[in-house]
């Protein structure tokens, strides 16, 4: 008996013929293959709104031009979260991505797990940057952000006020009460949630900053519970204003300028608020001295600021990477500072007694404005300068999280939770704290309400 | 020997028992084939995705059903008829023969297609089963943005369900609900793509998908081609007419049987008003505008655009900002319930979505932050809604991120909404569009009354004594535009003691609505240090701008070169000649008095205010014309 054959191009052809018929729609209605919009010159840079005097960011950028090529850039939100979304919208298949990203530091882990942003050389020598600027532009031992604003948070004062910084930020036990009062931002937002770390102290960072080895709620009760009671207590009696509840940081410099400067007070706030109170009136003495200070977080604050990077299918990388160069140098780096209130990412744009002799004209410009006086402006500046980057050698550095929104407003409205609660929370709420940061650090969504307890 | 199994000799097959294990064996592997052969229709069940293949992929799953139970049908028959004459007509014998040399070929076409058909179930189902183990042992991958854009009042209500849409142990998709710009400018956002007018900014993340509140409002943004792409409709909305619970009585006695043509018409009497969300705003107080035309409440478009504007004209113009949306509407009943203006809209039949409607009475204290009366409440009378709002979404298209991945899963999240929608009730009318719909559109764009204000700031470092008064009056001035009024911020200063007036573009012109907080909220930080302003220069500056008045904010530079009782001439010359026929006010927050030659309004097109007397908004409401 002849074993029967079963004929092979029948099955080949009704393959073929499928595989065809399903791939046709997608080819037809592919968008049609235009090239990337704008000028194939154009280097295109996003980023969140410049609020800056006189837009120094965007003005910087935008005049940069070598070799034909030049650089727009594109405002996209005030709103963080909002600039954010935009700049993740960009699939690996999209064809024309932002060129470079001026990326708030704390979503560079996103970026780079989203294959958003390629590994870049730092353009000049390591050792010219800031350390923590350069730490806070790698993931996983590769840089990919290059440092380019730095932020790192102060306390101004009025009047005597090292009793109630060392209470606040201090982690100093409960005593008698200090004297003044302490304005935080606590609204529902990313703030609040460095506002938190900080209140906490840097043994919280590394507690989460291991997305397969989050705390479980015991560990994570010992190491914050102490101080969130400390700044429960501090809301409920009046030592941090009741209103930061509600406050992000324009609420928070509103309060301050129109606070007596009879009555000690301290606000927690960047470097960029600086020049505003510096240049008020209102906090000059009669004898034209400022009336009031500044000093870094005693336990170091949250480093902010954001990061450039160079997208994996930039047009032209070269160019991007002159750009990148030419936006860390020292010169553009003191403008930003000096122009902007951009802290800067090199030591060397700290040393403004230098910018004389490094002939950083437009720097001094801005710092000497219409003053009479204008060398003791620069000498005031000069030694903020300085607190500034004292602060940037304790800054704290957020988790480097792929999901670090996620966790972060997980933490957040947990920690919220304690300081709004009437009283101390019991062990069950800090195990359901835990297992909601476990959940959100390996990007899985609450089961419930995000609500925590 | 033929090689189909139908090709043997008639009557024979009980006889070979070979034949019949083979027969047998064929049956199972074309039924486990059937199977599977399902199991791409469970993958796109799964994906969601539509393939082009789907009918093939079913016609190859019939025929091989079809190849599995033929020989035991075809057996039985035989054996029912074996002795009786079986002998086909010629004509049937051969076209038999001629199926049967078909048929293997036939059989494996089919599974040809059902194995292709297995492997691209397999591809679409792979990515997403990955990523499901992937959550389950680790980390989740990292989820794909999708900007999502709505009508403001309904941002919330997005929230929650992309809430339900993202709710899964590992999303695919991270949704991003953000409010639409005013309905007034989405076709000119989407052309300058999403960007400021002077195109210096975007306006907000570009939206994926885009929610409309009509099929109309989607036809107008799909008028240019390439923009954007209707993807269907993915919900209904119905506008409801609601009524304050205090007039309750008084509808019910004089209309004489409430219906929804006996109020309509109650409230259009002199006296009455009804309150709509802004048109130019929102697609739904469009809508609703259109709605009332279409029942011929009022005479023609303009006549019920007439009396639709009375209401906010009598309330002032901090009520224009209060019918932005739907739920500051209710809010503004609910506050200062005793007031004369409150009274003017308990007089008021309130044409809203339905839902917030419902919501605002259920939770009447909540309801509106900061609230805690129980007042305000809305009767809705058990008439037929005024119309059905058909929401639509449309896919703009951005060049630079088209991808099919991303058009992919906004088609999915489209087709998602589409399931959660709600029908309508039977007797809504569905909201009109055409004739009418453009006709209210030309009455409303006839009448509106927009201002655009070129605001300039004197930068100079003098102004830093006078920055609260600055702030306060910036304020005021803001304060007093309604939200489809145009802003711009300029700061003009000197950057040098002797150097010409520059102009800085803090703010380009945008919509007061989007833009006047962030104006004064730009005055928190501002710390003017640059050299004393020459207004004149200024005017001359800000001279072609297009606009409908310039206010300059300074303190008159008095002491200096720039003083303006210096340069008051050279100001009157300058403000006379400028092309743009617009009044300049010159605010002056200064300890020195204004120039009497600029104090008084005798046509000089240039006025100088104090601060503490310039009224802004009666200034702007006699600048006020239709266009």
């Amino acid at each position: 008996m002849t074993r029967r054959r079963h004929p092979v191009w029948p099955f080949v052809v009704g393959f073929a013929l499928t595989v065809a018929l399903s791939a046709a729609p997608s080819l037809l209605n592919r968008a049609p293959a235009t090239g990337c919009p704008g000028d194939p010159d154009e280097i295109t840079v996003g980023a969140g709104y410049d609020d800056s005097m006189d837009r120094t960011q965007r003005a910087v950028i935008n005049a940069w031009q070598e070799r034909g090529r030049t650089a727009r850039y594109v405002e996209i939100s005030r709103i963080p979260d909002d600039a954010r979304a935009e700049m993740a919208a960009t699939d690996q298949e999209g064809r024309c991505p932002y060129d470079v990203l001026v990326l708030d530091v704390a979503h560079l882990a996103e970026f780079v797990a989203n294959g958003y942003a390629s590994p870049v050389e730092l353009p000049h020598p390591a050792s010219g940057f800031m350390a923590t600027s350069v730490a806070a532009g790698q993931i996983g031992g590769t840089q990919y952000g290059v440092p380019f604003a730095a932020d790192v948070p102060l306390a101004y004062s009025i009047g005597a006020t090292d009793a109630l910084v060392s209470r606040i930020w201090g982690g100093e036990e409960p005593g008698a009460r200090p004297p003044g009062q302490a304005l935080v931002q606590l609204d529902d937002y990313e703030g609040a949630t460095v506002n938190l770390v900080e209140a906490i102290g840097p043994e919280v960072v590394p507690l989460l900053s291991d997305p397969g080895a989050m705390p479980g709620g015991a560990e994570l009760r010992a190491v914050v519970e102490p101080r969130l009671e400390a700044w429960r207590t501090a809301l409920k009696t009046g030592l941090i204003d009741g209103d930061s509840l509600e406050h992000s940081e324009s609420d928070t410099l509103r309060a301050f300028r129109s606070a007596p400067l009879s009555a000690p007070m301290v606000m927690r706030h960047w470097p960029s608020v600086f020049r505003t109170l510096w240049l008020d009136d209102r906090f000059r003495d009669a004898d034209d001295r400022l009336a009031f200070s500044y000093r870094p977080l005693p336990r170091g604050g949250v480093l902010g600021g954001s990061v450039l990077v160079i997208s994996p299918k930039a047009r032209d990388r070269a160019a991007a990477e002159s750009l990148v160069e030419h936006l860390t140098t020292p010169e553009v780096q003191a403008k930003l500072f000096a122009c902007g209130s951009y802290a800067p990412v090199l030591a060397a744009a700290y040393e403004v007694g230098e910018y004389e002799t490094r002939r950083f004209t437009e720097a001094l410009t801005c710092l000497r404005g219409d003053a009479e006086n204008p060398e003791s402006l620069v000498a005031e500046f000069a030694d903020f300068a300085q607190t500034v980057r004292r602060a940037m050698d304790g800054a704290l550095l957020r988790p480097q999280l792929p999901y670090y929104s996620r966790v972060s407003e997980t933490f957040r409205a947990c920690a919220l939770a304690v300081l709004r609660s009437a009283g101390p929370r019991d062990l069950a709420f800090y195990d359901t704290f835990a297992d909601r940061l476990q959940a959100a650090a390996a990007g899985r969504l609450p089961e419930e309400s995000s609500a925590c307890g | 020997m033929s090689p189909s199994g139908g090709a043997e000799p008639a009557g024979a097959p009980a006889e070979n028992p070979a034949e019949n294990r083979e027969g047998a064996r064929d049956a199972r592997i074309a039924a486990v084939i059937a199977l599977l052969g399902i199991l791409p229709e469970i993958g796109l069940a799964v994906t969601g995705n539509e393939l082009a293949a789907r009918w093939v992929i079913r016609i190859a799953i019939g025929v091989i059903l079809f190849a599995a139970i033929y020989r035991p049908v075809r057996d039985r028959w035989r054996r029912r008829t074996a002795g009786r004459d079986r002998r086909l007509p010629r004509r049937l014998t051969s076209a038999r023969r001629l199926i049967s040399a078909m048929w293997p070929w036939l059989r494996m076409g089919a599974a040809g297609v059902v194995a292709g058909g297995m492997v691209l179930a397999l591809v679409q189902i792979a990515p997403a089963g990955w990523q499901r183990l992937q959550g389950y042992v680790g980390q989740c991958p990292m989820p794909r943005e999708i900007v999502l854009s709505v009508p403001s009042y309904d941002v919330e209500a997005f929230r929650l369900m992309a809430g339900e849409f993202t709710l899964d142990r590992c999303a695919q998709t991270r949704l991003k609900v953000v409010a639409s710009p005013p309905v007034a400018g989405l076709l000119a956002a989407l052309r300058s793509g999403w960007r400021s007018a002077d195109e210096s900014r975007l306006i907000g993340p570009r939206p994926d998908l885009l929610v409309v509140e009509s099929r109309d409002i989607a036809n107008l943004l799909g008028g240019d081609r390439g923009l954007v792409e209707d993807v269907g409709p993915i919900g209904h909305m119905e506008i409801a007419v609601g009524i304050p619970e205090t007039l309750r009585n008084q509808v019910e006695r004089e209309t004489g049987g409430v219906t929804l043509d006996s109020v309509l018409r109650f409230y259009a009497e002199p006296g009455r008003n009804f309150a709509r969300p802004d048109p130019l705003i929102t697609g739904m107080g469009l809508m609703a505008t259109s709605g009332l035309n279409a029942r011929g409440v009022f005479r023609d478009p303009e006549a019920a655009e007439d009396k639709l504007r009375e209401l906010p004209e009598e309330m002032g113009d901090a009520f224009w900002k209060d019918q932005a949306d739907p739920v500051s509407l209710l809010c503004n009943l609910q506050r200062d319930y005793e007031s004369r203006r409150n009274s003017l809209l308990r007089r008021s039949a309130f044409l809203l979505p339905r839902h917030v409607m419902d919501d605002y009475n259920k939770r009447t204290a909540r309801f509106c932050p900061g609230g805690n009366q129980d007042r305000g409440r809305l009767w809705i009378p058990d008439i037929p809604s005024l119309a059905t709002l058909d929401y639509r979404a449309v896919r703009p298209i951005w060049p630079d991120r088209e991808s099919a991945g991303r058009s992919a899963a906004v088609r999915e999240l489209a087709g998602w909404l589409r399931s959660r929608a709600v029908t309508p009730t039977p007797e809504a009318q569905p909201a009109p569009g055409g004739d009418v719909l453009a006709a209210t559109m030309e009455a409303i764009r006839k009448r509106e009354q927009r201002l655009d204000l070129a605001l300039v700031l004197d930068g100079s470092g003098s102004m830093r004594r006078h920055r609260p008064v600055t702030v306060r009056s910036v304020g005021e001035i803001v304060e007093a535009l309604r939200p489809t009024d145009r802003v711009s911020l300029d700061i003009a200063r000197r950057p040098s003691r002797d150097g010409r007036p520059q102009i800085y573009p803090a703010y380009p012109p945008d919509l007061a609505g989007s833009q006047g907080g962030q104006v004064v909220g730009y005055l928190g930080q501002w710390t003017p240090r640059d050299w004393d302003l020459d207004a004149a220069s200024t005017i001359t500056a800000m001279g072609n701008r297009p606009m409908d008045v310039m206010v300059i904010v300074t303190d008159t530079s008095p002491g200096k070169q720039a003083d303006l009782r210096r340069i008051t001439a050279d100001v009157i010359e300058q403000a006379a000649g400028k092309p743009s026929d617009a009044p300049v006010y010159i605010v002056n927050v200064g300890d020195t008095e204004c120039p009497a030659a600029l104090r008084s309004d005798d046509r000089r097109g240039v006025f100088c205010v104090e601060a503490a007397d310039f009224d802004a908004a009666t200034a702007f409401d006699r600048l006020r014309e239709p266009r």
